[in-house]
């Protein structure tokens, strides 16, 4: 197969794009970093002396030794709550237990004490879409206080609400995804249906701590005083009541349980691709900072990207002479089969059909798609409406949505407009998407979006004349919302992503993704390759 | 000459008898008891016979039971080995009356040399003198006080039948001296069935000499040259050489002499070693015992002369006349001897027991050893597993490679006496060939300890090798067992952590692994990172410890890493912390955590962390309405967190102590 050349060499132009991308990765680094603190050094070290193990280390302890973790949005709430917030209050990821990779929802409750905002309900149901997906035994590490009630009309009451965790756990558990919890803190009312809805439990003695009503309000309610030790402690729930299956002595115990329960699972893995052996890029994969740059409208050869990414930087490219603005080939990604689709420039008839057409061939041969999103969209004017650039762009997203294969987006760049839709966009349920610091995502860019409300606006009959004063003010608020929008941390905050990724890591994260979705490809018919 | 071999015996001298005989084309017939069902002997020769349960004293001193086996066999010939029945002239005189030839002297010569005064009286009519004591029949009290007053102090009190060091007492001093009497005929009665004492001088920082000698049945004797075998521990051998070190020619000439002429006074008719004591800054041998048989360290005198002495046992045996004349044997170069043995050297070597997980010799040594990869050590029997024998053009040649190929001699399970050896061979008062009998007291006084200069490195090490081996691991590769420690914040600082418990005898040590973001593994334990990096290949191991390279041989067996890196041998269990803890709790036998009983002030904590816990040990004491309660570990195991202090106080329910229950308990 051949070998994807490289053209980058260390100029002015490449050295002063890293020190830029630098920039980027420094500050998503420190962001990073701010919510690896969870709710501050204070709150951590008072969770330690109750005897308590911070989130990230409970995980560490349940994941199988020096295995991989795919920790997904820590960013979520990122600038929300006075961002106080961290983590959105729950650390959700997939580790390997015992060889078996699951998700893992752990409460954090050195954050608000664990309990629910709009976004931790959001993080929470996105894991278990994940893990119904790729089909992953769940386990849920529970140390949490029930919905925010100042937030409750956010977090209560919808449909993707607190609700609907529920029911997606008692969906899971129905098609055989076993749903385990360990119990390491208080789990009251709705909290408390995370444990007694799953198929095994842990509790930790001492902390641990489970009733639909509290002691306040069974003093309320039947005048009742009781104690919450008695009311719905680990050794009452494990011994009385049935409630619970384990009783730990301390957390370590508990999660050592959890792994002995996920090692009896009586699990079976099935690969349904052909890997490859293994093998690095040869382009550095650091090199990509300086390749991509921060400027948007700075384009670069997204095949620079790809040499930087897949196995061997080896790439079997699709119609390399024809629609060439859409690069699509097949490559390897740690092993794994991958078809790819990245933008090289605006998207055209020639180069959507082309799109089209590649993902029927992956569908046809159930290999995974990846798309690389860097994309101002489809082509516009006269030309372009006549080519029938709607009913041709239309076709892609046909094809994008019906593909019975996983397809993973790494928005590398900007999305913006349908070249969302037509790139595989979080309307078309990837099985993950993450970005890249640089990345934008809106409608159009704040240059346009300014051009076209001022427009808007002069032409507006409504409202009568305009003064140039206020035309100004508009381009001016416009940008502002614009500008702020369509940043990366304003996406992840709010859970349109599954994380930002340092531009070296997509390989790797990507490459987790593929071996997850390999054991899953098993369809029923092959479907034609329409020519198009 | 014989066609068919049986060897009664076992382990490596089994093994090296059957060597010579597969040279000689003899088929070869081992005996076994139970536990040595897939020994290495066993699996060496061409056939093997059972011969009794494990206890040797119901199989390999069975002379029924040899003979049987021999019968069973159709052996032509019965070679003892050493040990077991090797001495007892019944074996020879039973072969004898079957017909089948005995690989060893005649029945008469074992008589002979058999008592210990008897001997020493037929060496001194051959005019061999022995150490001067008092060898008489009259056991009385008196007499035998009389006889020590001559003899002078210091002096030993002996069972005349005894061996191995019972019924042994050495008195100083005139006082001690009917005491001394009372305990040693004592122990005399219970071990031998025989009060009967004999009484030496004590020879003070003594040589042990010893003079390999040779018969045929046509009343030809030689001698090979002697050893010195003077490094022992427990009155047992540990490290042998020949030719003796620092020895005066006059001295030798008349060590020999003095052998030859014992061997000549009792016809001797094989291979035998005539021993002798030299008392520092003497120039008169004294004859101590003549062993009739071949010895543990006869490899020396091979390695020295160029013979293969089994081979001579053989031939003499069959009737063949010795095969060279004494003018012929010469010897050249220097041989040195180490007993590697399943020993704690460090706990005044206490024998060890265990399966051996990994075994490999060095290469420039001959090696004469009686276990493999898989063998199992039992107490039954003696300890020694195997010889490393060393030779070089001079002694200096000679120490030098035996202490190299002792480090790279990896014998994994078990401990072994290899680092005691390394250490002992590399002591000056050895290498400069000055030893004495003392030699373990004088170099060692404190009593031999292991400098583990690398213990931190080793125990790193094991560490990864651990990691390397998960479970995980050997699925097949992808992104998940491949990108080990992978974790997206990991740039950002939020790092794998796996957190192993090292369990090494009587503690466990907390290391925790982190594995940087570029997929560097760094290790650290409580006095911070232990620097290194591993490349492993098959069982071998490269460490690269901030540029210094060392290699190592490794075995992993369940939760266990069994290493030797730069001699450094370790055996240790590894666990994550949380896989441990969930052992106990599926044992239910009580909880490794230790509560107050009652809100109270803690008088008093009697642990801390990293001790070892029994049963009802008390941990805590804790005051409260001015009653004293002492808070015991519910389980035994490994106190891992003291979560209070001493004047604290604490409420009921409060987690105090956590215990770890040890593995497997």
């Amino acid at each position: 197969m051949a070998v994807l050349e490289s053209k980058v060499r260390s100029d002015p132009d490449f050295d002063s794009n890293r020190v830029a991308y630098g920039e980027l990765v420094e500050v998503l680094r420190e962001r990073h970093r701010h919510v690896l603190a969870g709710g501050g050094e204070k709150l951590q070290l008072r969770h330690r002396e109750r005897g308590k193990i911070p989130v990230r280390e409970r995980i560490d302890h349940l994941i199988d030794p020096l295995s991989p973790f795919l920790e997904l949005s820590p960013l979520a709430a990122w600038e929300l709550y006075g961002n106080e917030v961290p983590c959105a209050g729950v650390v959700t990821g997939i580790g390997m237990v015992a060889g078996i990779p699951c998700a893992i929802i752990a409460n954090d409750a050195t954050v608000k004490g664990g309990s629910f905002f709009q976004e931790t309900v959001k993080k929470h149901l996105r894991m278990q879409e994940i893990a119904f997906e790729n089909r992953l035994p769940c386990i849920y590490l529970v140390d949490c206080g029930g919905a925010y009630l100042p937030e409750q009309d956010r977090v209560f009451p919808d449909r993707d609400h607190f609700g609907g965790t529920f029911f997606q756990q008692c969906r899971m558990s129905a098609s055989g995804l076993p749903q385990i919890s360990a119990v390491f803190g208080g789990c009251t009312a709705g909290g408390a249906y995370i444990p007694a809805l799953s198929d095994e439990v842990v509790m930790v003695r001492g902390t641990g701590r489970i009733h639909l009503g509290g002691p306040p309000i069974v003093k309320a309610a039947i005048n009742e005083i009781v104690d919450g030790e008695t009311l719905g402690g680990a050794e009452m729930h494990s011994t009385v009541s049935g409630v619970s299956d384990y009783l730990a002595n301390t957390e370590l115990e508990a999660i050592g349980k959890l792994r002995d329960i996920v090692a009896a699972l009586n699990w079976r893995e099935i690969q349904r691709t052909t890997k490859r052996e293994i093998s690095d890029p040869i382009h550095d994969p650091a090199e990509l900072d300086g390749i991509v740059g921060v400027d948007l409208k700075q384009p670069f050869d997204v095949r620079e990207v790809i040499a930087r990414m897949v196995d061997g930087s080896e790439f079997q490219e699709f119609k390399p002479a024809y629609g060439s603005t859409l690069v699509c080939g097949f490559a390897w990604i740690h092993g794994e089969p991958v078809g790819i689709l990245a933008n090289n420039g605006v998207l055209f008839s020639e180069a959507a059909v082309k799109g089209a057409h590649f993902i029927e061939l992956c569908d046809q041969r159930r290999t995974p798609i990846l798309f690389l999103q860097n994309i101002t969209g489809f082509m516009v004017g006269t030309d372009a409406e006549r080519g029938g650039i709607a009913k041709h762009s239309a076709k892609l997203v046909y094809a994008v949505s019906n593909a019975r294969v996983p397809r993973f987006t790494v928005i590398i760049g900007g999305s913006y407009g349908a070249g969302n839709y037509g790139m595989c966009g979080r309307g078309f349920q990837p099985r993950f998407l993450f970005a890249w610091p640089n990345a934008r995502i809106a409608t159009m860019s704040a240059d346009v979006a300014a051009t076209v409300v001022t427009d808007l606006r002069r032409s507006s009959l409504t409202r009568g004349a305009v003064q140039e004063s206020e035309i100004e003010r508009i381009d001016k608020q416009t940008r502002a919302q614009f500008e702020e929008q369509s940043t990366p941390y304003y996406a992840t905050a709010r859970l349109w992503d599954d994380g930002i990724i340092e531009p070296w890591q997509t390989r790797d994260v990507i490459g987790l993704c593929l071996a997850l979705a390999a054991r899953e490809i098993d369809l029923p018919e092959h479907r034609p390759v329409y020519r198009m | 000459m014989i066609s068919s071999l049986l060897i009664a015996n076992r382990g490596e001298i089994a093994v090296r008898i059957m060597r010579t005989c597969k040279l000689l084309g003899i088929h070869t017939i081992a005996v076994y008891s139970d536990a040595d069902r897939d020994a290495l002997h066993v699996a060496v020769a061409d056939e093997a016979i059972r011969i009794g349960p494990s206890p040797a004293r119901e199989s390999y001193l069975q002379t029924d039971a040899i003979m049987q086996a021999a019968t069973r066999a159709g052996a032509d010939a019965i070679h003892p080995g050493y040990g077991f029945l090797s001495e007892k002239p019944d074996l020879a005189r039973l072969c004898v009356e079957e017909g089948r030839v005995f690989v060893g002297p005649s029945a008469d010569c074992i008589l002979a040399m058999g008592p210990k005064i008897g001997s020493k009286l037929i060496a001194s009519r051959a005019g061999v003198p022995s150490v001067p004591g008092y060898l008489g029949e009259d056991q009385s009290t008196q007499r035998l006080s009389g006889e020590a007053e001559r003899i002078g102090f210091p002096l030993m009190v002996k069972a005349s039948a005894g061996g191995g060091g019972k019924g042994m007492r050495r008195v100083f001093q005139r006082e001690d001296l009917t005491a001394a009497i009372d305990l040693a005929r004592q122990e005399a009665q219970a071990a031998f069935g025989d009060p009967s004492l004999l009484i030496e001088k004590l020879v003070t920082r003594p040589r042990h000499l010893e003079v390999q000698v040779a018969g045929d049945k046509h009343g030809n004797v030689v001698h090979l040259f002697e050893r010195d075998c003077s490094i022992q521990r427990n009155n047992q051998k540990v490290l042998e050489e020949a030719p003796a070190p620092n020895l005066d020619p006059a001295i030798r000439v008349k060590l020999l002499d003095r052998g030859v002429a014992l061997a000549r006074a009792i016809n001797y008719d094989n291979l035998g070693t005539v021993e002798f004591i030299l008392e520092e800054g003497s120039s008169d041998p004294w004859f101590l015992e003549m062993n009739t048989r071949l010895q543990v360290e006869h490899p020396v005198t091979e390695a020295i002369t160029g013979f293969d002495l089994v081979e001579w046992q053989i031939r003499i045996a069959s009737g063949e006349r010795l095969p060279v004349l004494q003018s012929d044997i010469r010897q050249s170069g220097h041989a040195i001897e180490a007993r590697i043995t399943a020993e704690r050297a460090d706990q005044d070597f206490r024998p060890d027991a265990g399966r051996i997980v990994g075994y490999r010799e060095p290469p420039d040594l001959r090696i004469d050893s009686g276990v493999g990869k898989g063998s199992e050590v039992t107490l039954f029997y003696d300890s020694l597993l195997a010889k490393a024998i060393a030779v070089g053009e001079t002694r200096d040649t000679a120490c030098t490679r035996l202490a190299s190929g002792l480090r790279e001699f990896s014998i994994l399970g078990p401990a072994t006496t290899i680092p005691f050896l390394v250490d002992a061979v590399e002591h000056p008062i050895f290498s400069q060939g000055n030893a004495t009998t003392d030699f373990i007291a004088e170099a060692f006084p404190e009593g031999w300890k292991p400098a583990r200069p690398q213990v931190r490195l080793a125990r790193a090490t094991a560490a990864l090798l651990m990691l390397d081996a998960l479970p995980a691991h050997e699925q097949k590769p992808s992104a998940w067992t491949t990108l080990a420690g992978f974790r997206v914040l990991g740039p950002s600082g939020g790092l794998s952590e796996t957190r192993l418990l090292a369990i090494e005898e009587e503690r466990a040590i907390a290391l925790t692994v982190k594995v940087r973001s570029d997929g560097q593994r760094r290790v650290f334990d409580n006095d911070g990172e232990i620097a290194l990096e591993i490349r492993s290949n098959g069982n071998t191991v490269e460490v690269d410890s901030e540029g210094r390279i060392l290699r190592g041989v490794f075995e992993r067996t369940g939760g266990r890493v069994h290493l030797t890196l730069a001699g450094e041998t370790c055996d240790i269990g590894l666990e994550a912390e949380a896989a441990l803890l969930a052992g106990a709790a599926a044992g239910a036998g009580g909880s490794g955590a230790v509560l107050a009983t009652m809100p109270g002030v803690v008088a008093e904590v009697k642990v801390s962390a990293g001790e070892m816990v029994e049963v009802g040990q008390v941990v805590v004491v804790l005051e409260s309405m001015k009653l004293f309660s002492s808070l015991k570990a519910e389980i035994a195991g490994i106190v891992t967190d003291v979560s209070c202090r001493s004047g604290e106080t604490v409420m009921v329910g409060k987690r105090l102590v956590l215990i770890e229950p040890r593995n497997g308990s």
